[in-house]
């Protein structure tokens, strides 16, 4: 067993201090994770490499409460911390684009660039803080907790359509 | 248990300069075989069978980026046929092998292509690297 999952680690952080005693090792996989089953365990393929995983229980229990229905919990992969970078540069949308030029069938001096982007379906965590008194007035979504937002502006070049839910965790940091 | 990468680029590199000294002019295999991919595995599979009688520095090209894809594949438990043949072979010794290839379930044949397309990619990046500039030609 390597390191604890960093970012695992830092979700249970955020989000329910309680399972930080309870973190998965790397390379355990949902009970029902649907791959090739072998004397190894379970293999996954990637396009550089393969990846073989060990069904363990209870990982269901990390898919936030909210988002339950909408998270297969059949497919949940530990991976060690030196494994994450890799599979999100291969699981990254790459498109290539032009400028043309506004009076001709050409491409705009330079103007020819790369994008990337995070693939449909990611779940970003991240904490919002606020202060004590603000807590409880604090709605941008009125009665709902859930809206789907923008982010950025021209730089996320038209990737930045996103759903966001307002969780509150189950301890919070106090001053 | 763990991550286990293909080394993809370390075996494009090998085959791309065993093609370009036995033959420079079979480098431009490289970008058919990445447009083959796009139709399967025995597509890819079929096209030396075309070259191997006129052309065999060009078929040897082909048979070396399957038979590398196959020893990947391998490591990963998983079997694919590596006899190459030609197109003067008999129907029968051909039809054995396209059959190996069709049997296999489609979903069990997603994650192979996805490794051969990778590889393509890295052979087509590596032919653009190691280009001689003479030959040409298809």
């Amino acid at each position: 067993m390597g390191e604890l999952p960093r970012l695992l680690r830092r979700f249970a952080a955020i989000a329910d201090q309680s399972f930080v005693n309870d973190l998965p090792a790397p390379y355990s996989c949902s009970q029902n994770l649907k791959g090739r089953s072998g004397n190894k365990g379970v293999t996954l393929f990637f396009n550089l490499g393969f990846m073989e995983v060990t069904p363990t229980a209870g990982l269901d229990d990390w898919i936030p409460k909210p988002l339950r229905g909408e998270i297969p919990a059949d497919r949940l992969v530990i991976v060690d911390d030196a494994d994450i970078g890799l599979i999100h540069d291969m699981a990254l949308y790459r498109q290539s684009r032009v400028k043309l030029a506004d009076d001709m069938k050409k491409v705009d001096g330079g103007a020819f660039f790369n994008v990337e982007a995070l693939p449909e379906g990611c779940v970003l965590i991240f904490p919002l803080a606020l202060k004590p008194e603000e807590t409880d007035g604090w709605k941008p979504f009125g009665s709902q907790v859930c809206r789907e937002l923008y982010f950025g502006g021209l730089e996320s070049v038209g990737f930045g359509r996103c759903e966001v839910t307002l969780v509150k965790p189950a301890s919070q940091e106090v001053q | 248990m763990g991550w286990h990468p293909y080394d993809l680029d370390h075996l494009a590199q090998e085959i791309v300069l065993k093609a370009r000294k036995k033959d420079p002019d079979s480098l431009n295999q490289a970008y058919k075989m990445r447009a083959t991919c796009a139709y399967g595995l025995e597509r890819f599979w079929g096209e030396h069978l075309r070259l191997k009688a006129q052309k065999p520095a060009k078929a040897e090209f082909v048979a070396n980026v399957w038979t590398g894809f196959v020893g990947l594949m391998a490591k990963a438990d998983v079997n694919l046929p590596g006899d190459m043949l030609s197109g003067q072979d008999s129907e029968a010794a051909i039809q054995v092998v396209a059959e190996q290839l069709w049997r296999i379930p489609p979903d069990q044949q997603q994650a192979p292509l996805a490794v051969l397309t990778a590889l393509c990619d890295a052979v087509v990046w590596w032919t653009q690297r190691l280009k001689t500039g003479k030959g040409g030609g298809d």
